[in-house]
């Protein structure tokens, strides 16, 4: 039985430790995010919404109250109840971080996927038909390339939050998550759908390609059996990276207010409530910042570790634009 | 014999790997003396270019360990300090590599390229350097060297290319010209005038001549002397015409046996007079757009089939030769369809299919078939040989349960086993690659193949094999072949017919026995002419003691 | 050249229509986003909504309202629908702040990516580039509104090395206006520099490969000089291809989120006002401002990319 180039590439990347151990850490923390539940009901015994403005709290055999009669919400406490301390409203910001884990997440993983969906079949279709074909997809993605990022991010999060979208019968109600993971996935389509096409464009040309038409397979054969084969180690190598971008746009958008909707959390907004407060409570911008950057960075580490292994020459994932 | 300038004892090099140790080079020892040509020949992988580079420490690669000696003047190389191998380097010992292209620095110009060597090595000024670049250009035979020495690498000929590494090896007057397949990369007759300016720069300076080479007919060209490698060792050394006339290894036996020749045996004359043709091919042209104006369409085409008119007999073998850029490999793709003519007509057994569909197309495809050049690029990286000659069986309506045997009994018939089915490309060879490649071209029984190339890439011994396939397989299956290559004793030995093409068209067309021996059209006689000798060339100015 | 001037031209106008048109659907075939009912104010009278309907021409077919408010974008006399101020005057005013920013960043950014990642190169394999790698992917996953925030609260605030956002303008105080912009020109060159050090840490090794470095070495040159003729110049080109995309895209709104923590009032920030508000006119200027600068940084590079590599033409 043959060595196959995967685990060729597999193997390249097992050897890699601190990739592993960040791609480790990044599953950790999925975990982490689908245990919010556990973690609110058995362990902090607190729901992400529930406020306790005047309550107390015993520390050090004292009573004190979670929230300051000056609006000073209590830090950190290390235990259960209260781990990473109250927000300005007594909820607690443990259980928050871990709900909005899952809210950054979602977005993050679910518009990763439709980008690179979308970018894979555009990248194909323009590169491989050339022609009218090509110069129509690359038209449409030189446009949402020449838009501002975070400003159509911010465009496109305003007016679909205030009114929704109706696509057919796909109702999205104004404030859906879905919207935000839209908006993301379309961002990113031109950053991915570039360097697919250019590569499409080159195995066009290459011997196997031609002896696949030579034996009278058509464009669709072609492109599932011949190109998209070769089109993999790009797209793997693009994943790690695309959701870690996708999951700092939906901070991003988040802190502007146009991202996941409060009093649902997610870092973003966590982080935008938080940086008000730095003076009196600085827990609450640092910790979903730090839980952000431990994700991205977890990501990035593991990414280009898969980099290494699949594609050693490529840089292009590296000219996805960040925020 | 005078005293040795380069004096190799011992030489060993070693690549410490995932699998062990891989012995590149071991125990080679050689002596080159001054104004003598000594060809290092042997197959890919022998060990010949590592030899080259670790000899003036330029093998970078890791885990790479020489040993051994290596004597220059007096000095030693081998584990030399690099600033003591830098300054021999260029200096006394210089290189000329392969690929001309990719050889110099595609954004400087020439001119500065080879300045900048003179002002590594000698107290000039950078108007002098220049200077002495120009001359330099000249001297290697550039026309019009002022104005070619503001060029960068992309705007010249390959042949141009290669002469600025020349004049670039021999700025500061070596005493050791180290040639690293210096004509590979070149069309034929290119390729004699390289031969040809090495030979007359020899004389000129005295100096020595490593040449490293896969291509016998080179050695018999250029070489003095001849060290024969093998697996990492020299199998046979000795002088040039004893190497030719009587040599002694097996091995060199062998590949000299191998190597295809302009005297060797030509095909049983065969008349297909009688027998309709199998492909025709009338005043076929084919151009593409080379500039796209701001509007619309139209702007400049460039022809790069212009009329040919050629026809094919069932059981025949229509060789087509031709320098790059001829045009022949894209006449290649227009026979089997996979272009559409611009104007003229392609039939098929007598079926007009110039304009045919894809679809229209799918059922000749079983009877028209190609193989293309590079056995690499030709099988996809990422499926199996079970799959890639599964393909066509699949196309073709064949039932699934019946795809699996008939793949095999497919590999077997040319050569290889049933077991290489579950193999990738890269776990192949190149000349498996192309096996497997041929077996994809057989698997619905074709009528007609196109050979685009079909040996070019494959060292001399695989090469014979793979042609001594494709006969059998002619014999066996009554197949006509479009053989198509750039070497003419490589199409002499297979084809019934020649046809030698030059910029999109045909210029002489003829049995193969009248081509080689009464060439109508000065083109074809400027091709055999270029075309290296099969035995050692006897020079009067030899330096040879 | 000429016809490849003419041709980016034609294709900018294309693309900049586009973008005004879908900018404009955007704001305009939304449900609830009547500008006259938000305009009028809470709990108006419809007669009122109906009144500055009529004003603003809001019942009009779209595409008379579109080309309406395109000619008022570009002839400069385009007012915002909630601070009535000239649309023109604001973006005037704040592109000087926006072009401090990402010219600071821009050299911040190329200096350091280029050191660094020449550095990483060089000791490649060893324990200081994998250290320079982790701290490039570190500067990477930084998100810039959580980085700004911290170090303008903890080194400006808390510790008063530098100033609490805000802008000074270079012709009043130049030592002060870039005092102001140390912080901010800091924190949007981090993760600029941390994947310029990537890149061009992999374009180095690449071209270590290459044929024609061999060649260099070959002919006998130090290695100092292998380095600084054939690899650095070689592996900057695309280098500097991606700086002016880079700059393009930053003042065309990458630096939105940083001209927000800092205060800087630049023309980021007032996009990310105005469309909070969904205030068509002003998003629909800055918009089309952004893309026209991304669109012509593009087309520069094009031609500075064909004059670094002969081998490139433009067509």
């Amino acid at each position: 039985m043959g060595q196959s180039p995967w685990r060729l590439a597999l193997r390249r990347l097992r050897r890699d430790r601190v990739a592993l151990g960040f791609g480790a850490l990044f599953v950790a923390l999925v975990l982490a995010a689908l245990a919010a539940p556990l973690w609110a009901s058995a362990v902090a015994d607190r729901q992400p919404d529930r406020t306790n403005e005047t309550g107390k709290i015993e520390v050090d055999g004292r009573q004190v109250d979670v929230v300051s009669l000056e609006g000073v919400p209590i830090g950190p406490q290390w235990r259960g109840e209260y781990f990473l301390g109250a927000d300005a409203n007594g909820r607690d910001v443990m259980v928050r971080l871990l709900y909005g884990a899952r809210n950054s997440l979602l977005i993050g993983l679910a518009a990763a996927l439709l980008t690179a969906l979308l970018a894979t079949m555009a990248g194909l279709v323009a590169g491989y038909f050339g022609g009218w074909v090509d110069a129509v997809a690359r038209s449409t993605l030189d446009v949402i390339w020449a838009f501002p990022v975070i400003l159509l991010g911010v465009a496109l999060g305003t007016a679909l939050a205030v009114g929704g979208l109706q696509v057919g019968p796909l109702q999205l109600e104004a404030g859906s998550m879905a919207i935000s993971i839209l908006v993301i996935a379309v961002v990113y389509v031109p950053y991915m759908a570039r360097p697919i096409r250019g590569e499409v464009m080159a195995l066009r040309e290459r011997e196997f390609v031609e002896a696949a038409r030579a034996q009278g397979a058509g464009p669709l054969r072609t492109m599932a059996t011949e190109l998209l084969p070769n089109l993999t180690s790009t797209i793997i190598v693009f994943a790690p990276l695309m959701v870690a971008n996708a999951i700092l746009l939906e901070a991003a958008l988040s802190f502007l207010g146009v991202g996941v909707v409060p009093p649902d959390p997610s870092w973003g907004n966590m982080i935008d409530s938080g940086v008000e407060k730095l003076i009196t409570a600085p827990h609450l911008a640092i910790a979903p910042g730090a839980m952000l950057v431990l994700t991205v960075l977890a990501l990035n580490v593991f990414g280009d570790g898969v980099r290494d292994a699949f594609d050693p020459r490529s840089s292009a994932a590296w000219g996805t634009r960040r925020l | 014999m005078s005293e040795p300038l380069l004096s190799v004892r011992d030489l060993s090099v070693a690549f410490e790997g995932e699998r062990g140790t891989l012995r590149a080079v071991d125990g080679l020892s050689l002596d080159l003396a001054p104004g003598e040509v000594l060809a290092l020949v042997g197959e890919s992988g022998s060990g010949k270019s590592v030899t080259a580079l670790s000899l003036i420490g330029l093998l970078r690669a890791p885990g790479a360990r020489i040993a051994g000696s290596a004597r220059y003047g007096g000095s030693e190389l081998i584990g030399a300090p690099e600033r003591e191998l830098r300054r021999l380097r260029g200096e006394e010992l210089a290189m000329v590599f392969q690929d001309p292209l990719s050889s110099l620095n595609p954004v400087l110009r020439v001119a500065d390229q080879v300045a900048e060597q003179v002002l590594a090595h000698r107290d000039v000024s950078a108007r002098e350097a220049r200077e002495r670049a120009v001359a330099l250009l000249r001297r290697v035979g550039i026309p019009e060297p002022e104005r070619r020495a503001d060029a960068y690498p992309h705007e010249l000929s390959g042949g141009m290319r290669q002469r600025v590494m020349i004049a670039m090896a021999l700025s500061c007057d070596p005493r050791i010209l180290i040639a690293d397949e210096p004509t590979t990369a070149l069309d034929v007759t290119v390729q004699a005038q390289i031969l040809e300016l090495i030979r007359a720069l020899r004389a000129e300076t005295g100096a020595g001549v490593l040449l490293i080479t896969h291509d016998f007919g080179v050695v018999a060209e250029l070489a003095d002397r001849v060290a024969v490698m093998h697996e990492g060792r020299i199998v046979e050394q000795g002088v040039v015409e004893d190497v030719f006339e009587r040599p002694e290894s097996p091995h060199t036996r062998r590949l000299l046996a191998a190597v295809p020749r302009l005297d060797g045996p030509l095909r049983e004359p065969r008349t297909f007079g009688d027998r309709p043709p199998v492909l025709e091919l009338a005043d076929v042209e084919v151009s593409f757009p080379v500039r796209r104006r701001l509007l619309g369409r139209g702007g400049e085409r460039r022809r790069a089939v212009d009329g040919v008119t050629l026809s094919i007999a069932a059981g025949e073998t229509v060789g087509l030769v031709g320098e790059s850029g001829s045009g022949k490999s894209t006449l290649a793709r227009t026979a089997v369809r996979l272009l559409e003519p611009t104007a003229g007509s392609v039939s098929f057994d007598g079926r007009d299919i110039t304009r045919a569909r894809r679809r229209e197309l799918t059922p000749l495809r079983a009877d028209l078939q190609i193989v293309f050049q590079d056995p690499y690029g030709s099988l996809n990286p990422r499926k199996r040989a079970r799959d890639i000659v599964g393909l066509p069986l699949r196309l073709g309506g064949v039932p699934r349960s019946e795809v699996g045997p008939r793949v095999e009994r497919l590999l077997e018939r040319v050569g290889l086993k049933a077991a290489h089915a579950d193999r990738w490309p890269h776990e192949l060879s190149g000349g498996q690659r192309q096996r497997v490649g041929i077996a994809r071209a057989l698997a619905l029984s074709p009528r007609l193949v196109v050979l685009d190339e079909p040996v070019s890439a494959l060292d001399v011994s695989v090469q014979a094999q793979i042609l001594d396939l494709l006969g059998e397989l002619q014999r066996e299956l009554g197949l006509s072949y479009l053989f198509i290559s750039h070497d003419l004793r490589v199409v002499r030995q297979v084809s019934d017919r020649v046809a030698v093409m030059r910029d999109g068209r045909v210029v002489e067309l003829a049995p193969v026995a009248d081509l080689y021996a009464r060439p109508q059209h000065p083109y074809t006689a400027e091709l055999l002419a270029a075309v290296p000798a099969s035995r050692p060339v006897h020079r009067s100015a030899s330096t040879r003691s | 050249m000429t016809a490849f001037v003419a041709r980016r031209l034609a294709q900018m106008v294309v693309v900049l229509f586009a973008v005004s048109v879908l900018t404009f659907l955007i704001f305009n075939v939304i449900p609830n986003g009547d500008p006259a009912a938000r305009m009028a104010g809470k709990s108006p009278t419809e007669s009122q909504v109906e009144a500055i309907r009529a004003e603003w021409g809001f019942d009009e077919p779209l595409p008379v309202q579109y080309v309406r408010t395109m000619e008022q974008v570009l002839g400069g006399s385009a007012i915002s629908y909630f601070t009535q101020l000239n649309v023109r005057e604001e973006i005037v005013r704040g592109l000087p702040r926006t072009l401090s920013l990402a010219i600071g960043a821009a050299i911040l950014w190329m200096a350091f990516g280029v050191g660094l990642g020449l550095l990483g190169a060089m000791r490649a394999g060893r324990a200081s580039d994998r250290l320079l790698t982790l701290l490039a992917l570190v500067g990477v996953s930084l998100p810039v509104f959580w980085l700004g925030a911290l170090l303008s609260h903890y080194l400006g605030f808390k510790a008063g090395w530098f100033p609490n956002g805000g802008y000074v303008p270079l012709t009043e105080d130049p030592l002060d206006w870039a005092y102001h912009l140390v912080l901010p020109c800091a924190t949007l060159a981090v993760l600029f520099i941390g994947f310029y050090s990537r890149i061009l840490r992999s374009n180095v090794l690449d071209t270590m490969g290459e044929d024609y470095v061999r060649t260099a070495r070959a002919k006998g040159l130090s290695e100092r000089e292998v380095l600084r003729r054939h690899v650095l110049r070689n592996s900057l080109i695309p280098v500097v291809t991606l700086w002016g995309l880079d700059f393009g895209a930053v003042v065309a709104g990458g630096a939105i989120l940083t001209e927000v923590v800092f205060d800087l009032q630049g023309v980021g920030q007032y996009a990310a006002e105005s469309v909070g508000q969904l205030d068509v006119p002003p998003v629909l200027a800055v918009t089309l401002f952004g893309a026209f600068f991304i669109v012509v940084t593009n087309t520069v590079v094009d031609i500075v990319y064909a004059a670094l590599d002969p081998r490139i033409r433009v067509t």
